[in-house]
């Protein structure tokens, strides 16, 4: 799974239209290894439906889709997620009655190679896997600082943890792209900064490219190394932060100010 | 005309009378007839997953219901079998235990009016922490009323036949006609309350549980009503006649060829044909046309924003089961007309029954009104054509075949669009 | 910690328990439930029932036998309702198909073998007296016919399952209603009855044989293999598959498909295909219970006993046990297979079966509830409602379990309002129920007390 051409992810004018209205028009992106992209745009831009094209939620009316030189187009999103892309959703979609633990364990399940009839007969190899698994799950909890939790519910957490837990999870996948829809929504300043940290840390530490959904405009500029900007389904601008920061369509589309204007509320 | 025209025709002006036509005609009679009893009940099936996304799998008993209702509303209004006539069988009054019960309800209805609306505003402080708000007055005085109108029904189409007896006991009169179509009109009424009743004690608390907890609810309610109807209360465990209202006329004959009997066409068949597409034709007006219809459908697409349109999404919901299962109601009552042999309430036939409009209500597009229409039409002609053409035996094979087909390679339906789910 | 690229696989072989112990470790652990099935059983069929029955036979042979084909039914039923929370309404379907299936191997090669269909059965079925062989050739033939019925119910589930599963979870419901009811209708439209005639039968070619069920009669004339120790057998093998594959990586695959479809496909969960396998897996063990079923004596097989009703009652099971826990879809299962007795005789409440009953749920209430003086009057009263109900039956000569149907129905709606997650939800009897704190802490609000425990109920 090299990457052809250096790109990771190769978008190409992929767009989709629910009955009358085309949700999505003509949207392409290249990201190459290591980049964190920004996906900014007003509210019902179309952000939510470019990562459901992406992850084959949707399945695109035009373009395709090619990860680590791969065509994703057709590919259900199981497929995808074995492929390398992991997402987390805008309205947290965590497992609520299991727990902490098994959340993250479930999303190691992909990557294992034992059978339904070796883990009903617990084979060595069984054995060893799941203590594989838990040994991960418990790594990627410590670095989230969510392994004090491990045994509590999912619907326990705070809403804070629980948006870390599901990007611990996501990472769980061992994906090569990771797509953050709206991490920090509904968080305080304060996690916010942490928040920051913890991507570009885990971006460096995993070797990951990301691709970011966020209406925190603080946030986007400071960690993006590139933005797109999407409103009505379309990309008006993209490129740098400062540059999209000063691009008069965006700042027409919704930035009140050039500089980063209020959070989401 | 060519000759090679002419020369075909003439071939088959010859050949089809030879093709069993009357057999043919006779199928289809059937199969449209008891299609458009599937395609009333499939309507419930189809309105209520529409605007609740579930399926309820009570409505079937509630057709069962009706059909029940109607028999023993028959006996309060004097229609006497002919075959209990000869026992010398009296009319029955309304059974005590509903009267009691509505009387109940009434009382309970206004001591709850009473202690929301004089005692409590009136309690001193803790006392008053202690007593919690019960606002279901309207609420029971609402099925009180409903109750007591149902009554009346049966009482009015008692009077009706009185003043208006038949000349001889087959025959049709005035009095007989009335009185049936009020008996139909109770029908649906008092299911139309069991609807209400059920939506409100079984499904609202479970609004926004997880889908299959309501499932299970559904199945419990569906067991519950079947095996009450079993009681001794109620219509008990022996299967039962319903009296005929209509008079078994044949209105007219289509002829077949030569040596063949010929298809009658029946007063029954007419007449249930015809109630029903009354019936669907109101329905479809009124979910088309009016006010109620269009809350009804903004509901069905969208729960939230009809509420913030201003639409009491509430009420919408109580009409729509009310209205299923008046429906299922007439239904019960025709069908009672057609195969006037009823079994028990729990019987495994009326599951069946239901089971099928249920198909056919998927098969036209589960949530689109006229597809279920359409396929309770298909689903009746389906089932009688290949009984009569295939076999007998597998009659109730053929229905559930079609299900997999169509859930196979069009699972939304014939008329039915596919719904993404906003992730 | 480098995780640019970590290998899951890879370190699973890594920390595979490796070499000769590793291997013999394994080995033992493949076999032991096996080997714990076998202890099992011979226990309860040799010492247990004896010793019961000494007291009351239906206690001691029947009870047990039911309870045993019960908790097979519930927990495959859990595998499908509550591991993958698919809505199965037809799992009384697959117990027909592999109750005839087995049935008829049995029958018919009975009769082929040795002309009749006579029970030769040894020790372990119960037919042979003390001292006999412990187990015959019949046996091994009841054995394998047993293990067919789960196969062939197995391949209708497949059938059945494959393409219902790719739908909505309603979809899957209305289609297992309506398989079950075409294989009832399949069965009971039979015309030819079973064939009774040594000849005509080693005379007739084997596809025709499946014609030949019984109809609408049911299958008359089949021997009585099964006893305490085969159906427990199976049913310890039940419950110890269903077990380890809960706490299995593949066991959290199906729980996630049960909690958020969408979310468990994006993690690369491979729902449609967990969802198949679940089933088919479930179809399994409920085609052996059925071919149980069949064998059991006093049983007439037939499939009008094993429609809806049927189907209902297993939901019913893992419904009050708590959808997705095994323990207590065997629990539920015990109790509902003992309660059409009960109702059919309640004790009184002062009868020791019943102050026990009342003493033993007092003093779970007021260890494991939060509200411990509320739920404490709870169940007196509910104590006092039962005896109140049994009089009045009494007096009124209404016999209770008439209305059974109407119990479980109303038992069933109130469980969904009020407890929805029946005795222990998703978890097991031995990690559901924690005991709260006497005095609740102070902490924060709303979750106070609860942040590092299970959820009390």
């Amino acid at each position: 799974m090299s990457p052809q051409n250096g790109l990771l992810l190769d978008v190409e004018s992929i767009s989709i239209a629910f009955g009358g209205l085309k949700a999505v028009q003509n949207f392409s992106l290249k990201l190459p290894p290591g980049r964190l992209h920004g996906l900014i745009g007003p509210n019902g831009a179309g952000k939510t439906t470019v990562f459901n094209l992406l992850t084959g939620v949707y399945s695109p009316d035009t373009g395709t889709i090619t990860l680590g030189g791969r065509r994703l187009n057709g590919l259900k999103p199981n497929q995808r997620a074995h492929a390398g892309m992991a997402r987390t959703f805008q309205n947290i979609r965590l497992f609520p009655d299991l727990s902490v633990l098994d959340n993250v364990r479930i999303a190691c399940h992909l990557r294992t190679e034992t059978t339904m009839l070796g883990a009903v007969l617990r084979t060595p190899r069984s054995i060893g896997e799941e203590r594989a698994i838990r040994e991960r799950s418990m790594e990627l909890l410590k670095i989230f600082e969510l392994d004090g939790r491990a045994k509590e519910d999912a619907r326990s957490l705070p809403y804070g943890d629980q948006r870390r837990l599901e990007i611990a999870r996501a990472l769980a996948t061992s994906p090569s792209l990771l797509l953050l829809d709206e991490p920090a929504a509904g968080m305080n300043p304060q996690e916010k900064n942490e928040l920051r940290t913890l991507i570009r840390n885990v971006r460096d530490r995993f070797g990951l490219t990301i691709l970011l959904i966020e209406h925190d405009m603080g946030l986007v500029m400071d960690i993006c190394e590139r933005i797109t900007v999407l409103d009505y389904g379309q990309i008006i601008a993209e490129g740098p932060p400062q540059q999209v920061q000063e691009d008069p369509r965006v700042i027409a589309a919704y930035l009140g100010e050039p500089e980063g204007a209020g959070e989401k509320c | 005309m060519t000759d090679s025209a002419a020369l075909a025709v003439e071939a088959l002006a010859v050949t089809i009378p030879t093709l069993v036509l009357d057999k043919f005609l006779q199928t289809l009679m059937d199969g449209i007839t008891v299609g458009s009893l599937y395609a009333l009940i499939a309507l419930g099936y189809t309105m209520v997953y529409g605007i609740l996304k579930f399926i309820n799998f009570a409505h079937s008993d509630v057709f069962v219901l009706g059909a029940w209702v109607s028999f023993s509303a028959a006996a309060v209004a004097g229609f006497i079998d002919q075959d209990l006539a000869a026992e010398g069988v009296q009319t029955a009054p309304v059974a005590g235990w509903v009267i009691k019960t509505l009387l109940g309800v009434t009382v309970a209805a206004g001591l709850v009016g009473i202690y929301e609306h004089l005692v409590r505003p009136r309690l001193p402080k803790p006392v008053c922490d202690y007593c919690p708000p019960v606002r279901s007055a309207p609420t029971l005085a609402l099925v009180a009323v409903w109750g007591f109108v149902a009554v009346g029904l049966a009482y009015a189409a008692r009077w009706v036949l009185a003043i208006s007896p038949p000349a001889e006991p087959s025959r049709a009169s005035f009095g007989t006609l009335t009185s049936g179509g009020l008996i139909l009109l109770l029908a649906m009424v008092t299911c139309g309350l069991v609807g209400f009743c059920v939506e409100r004690l079984a499904y609202k608390p479970l609004r926004n549980a997880p889908r299959l907890n309501v499932l299970i609810t559904a199945i419990g309610v569906s067991l519950f009503l079947q095996n009450l109807g079993q009681t001794k209360w109620m219509f008990g465990t022996r299967p039962d006649r319903m009296a005929t209202l209509v008079p078994d006329k044949t209105l007219f004959t289509i002829a077949g060829g030569e040596g063949q009997m010929g298809v009658p066409i029946r007063l029954v068949d007419v007449l249930v044909i015809g109630t029903a597409i009354v019936l669907m034709v109101g329905l479809d007006r009124l979910v088309f046309h009016t006010r109620i219809g269009r809350a009804m459908r903004a509901v069905s697409f969208s729960e939230r924003n009809a509420a913030l349109m201003g639409i009491d999404v509430n009420k919408v919901i109580s009409f729509t089961f009310v209205l299923g299962a008046a429906l299922a109601a007439a239904a019960g009552f025709l069908m009672g007309q057609k195969y006037p042999g009823l079994n028990q309430t729990a019987a495994a036939g009326w599951v069946l029954l239901g089971l099928k409009a249920f198909v056919a209500a998927v098969i036209g597009g589960i949530g689109n009104i006229r597809g279920a229409m359409l396929g309770g039409l298909l689903i009746g002609l389906l089932e009688f054509f290949g009984t009569a053409y295939i076999s007998p035996e597998l009659r109730d094979v053929y229905v559930f075949s079609i299900l997999i087909l169509v859930l196979l390679f069009k699972p939304s339906g014939l008329l039915g669009k596919a719904v993404t789910e906003k992730v | 910690m480098a995780d640019t690229r970590h290998n899951l696989a890879l370190r699973g072989r890594e920390l595979t328990p490796g070499g000769v112990h590793g291997a013999l470790m394994g080995a033992v652990r493949a076999l032991a439930p096996l080997a714990a099935a076998i202890g099992i059983a011979l226990l309860l069929h040799f010492v247990i029932r004896p010793w019961v029955s000494g007291y009351n036979e239906f206690w001691g042979s029947r009870v047990p036998l039911d309870v045993g084909i019960n908790v097979i039914l519930a927990v495959s039923l859990t595998m499908v309702n509550g591991f993958t929370g698919q809505f199965s309404l037809g799992h009384a379907a697959f117990m027909a198909v592999g109750a005839y299936s087995a049935a008829g191997a049995v029958y018919y090669t009975s009769y082929r073998l040795w002309g009749d269909a006579a029970m030769y059965g040894g020790v372990l079925s119960g037919l042979s007296p003390e001292g006999g062989p412990l187990m015959t050739g019949a046996d091994l033939l009841f054995l394998g016919s047993v293990l067919l019925g789960g196969l062939i119910a197995a391949f209708c589930g497949y059938l059945v399952g494959l393409p219902s599963l790719r739908l909505r979870g309603d979809y899957l419901a209305i289609v297992t209603l309506g398989f079950g009811e075409i294989v009832r209708v399949l069965i009971t439209s039979q015309t030819t009855d079973t064939l009774y005639d040594a000849e005509e039968i080693a005379q007739t070619p084997l596809w025709e044989l499946p014609r030949y069920l019984g109809g609408p009669v049911g299958f008359t004339g089949l021997p009585f293999y099964t006893s305490l120790f085969w159906v427990w057998l199976f049913a310890v093998l039940t419950l110890v598959v269903a077990y380890r594959l809960k706490e299995s990586t593949y066991g959290r695959a199906f729980l996630s498909i049960r909690e958020d479809e969408i979310a468990a496909e994006a993690m690369g969960i491979k729902t449609t295909r967990y969802k198949v396998r679940a089933f088919v897996l479930a179809a399994f063990f409920a085609g052996v219970a059925g071919a149980l079923y069949a064998h059991t004596i006093g049983v007439q097989l037939s499939a009008n006993e094993l429609g809806f009703m049927k189907s209902f009652d297993i939901i019913i099971m893992v419904v009050l046990g708590g959808m997705g826990s095994i323990s207590g879809a065997a629990i539920a299962a015990a109790i509902l297979s003992v309660l059409p007795e009960f109702l059919r005789s309640p004790p009184g409440i002062f009868s020791p079966v019943m102050m026990g009953l009342v003493i033993a749920s007092l003093a779970l209430v007021l260890l494991f509830t939060k509200r411990r003086v509320r739920s404490a009057v709870i169940v007196l009263a509910s104590a006092a409602a039962y005896e109140g109900v049994r009089r009045w039956a009494e007096s009124q000569g209404i016999n209770l379990a008439d209305y059974r149907m109407i119990l479980y129905a109303l038992a069933l709606i109130l469980m969904m309002i009020l407890r929805p997650q029946g005795l222990f939800g998703v978890r097991e009897i031995w990690n559901a129920w924690h005991v709260p704190p006497l005095r609740p802490r102070k902490d924060e609000g709303g979750k106070s007390g609860t942040a590092g425990k299970a959820p009390t109920p």
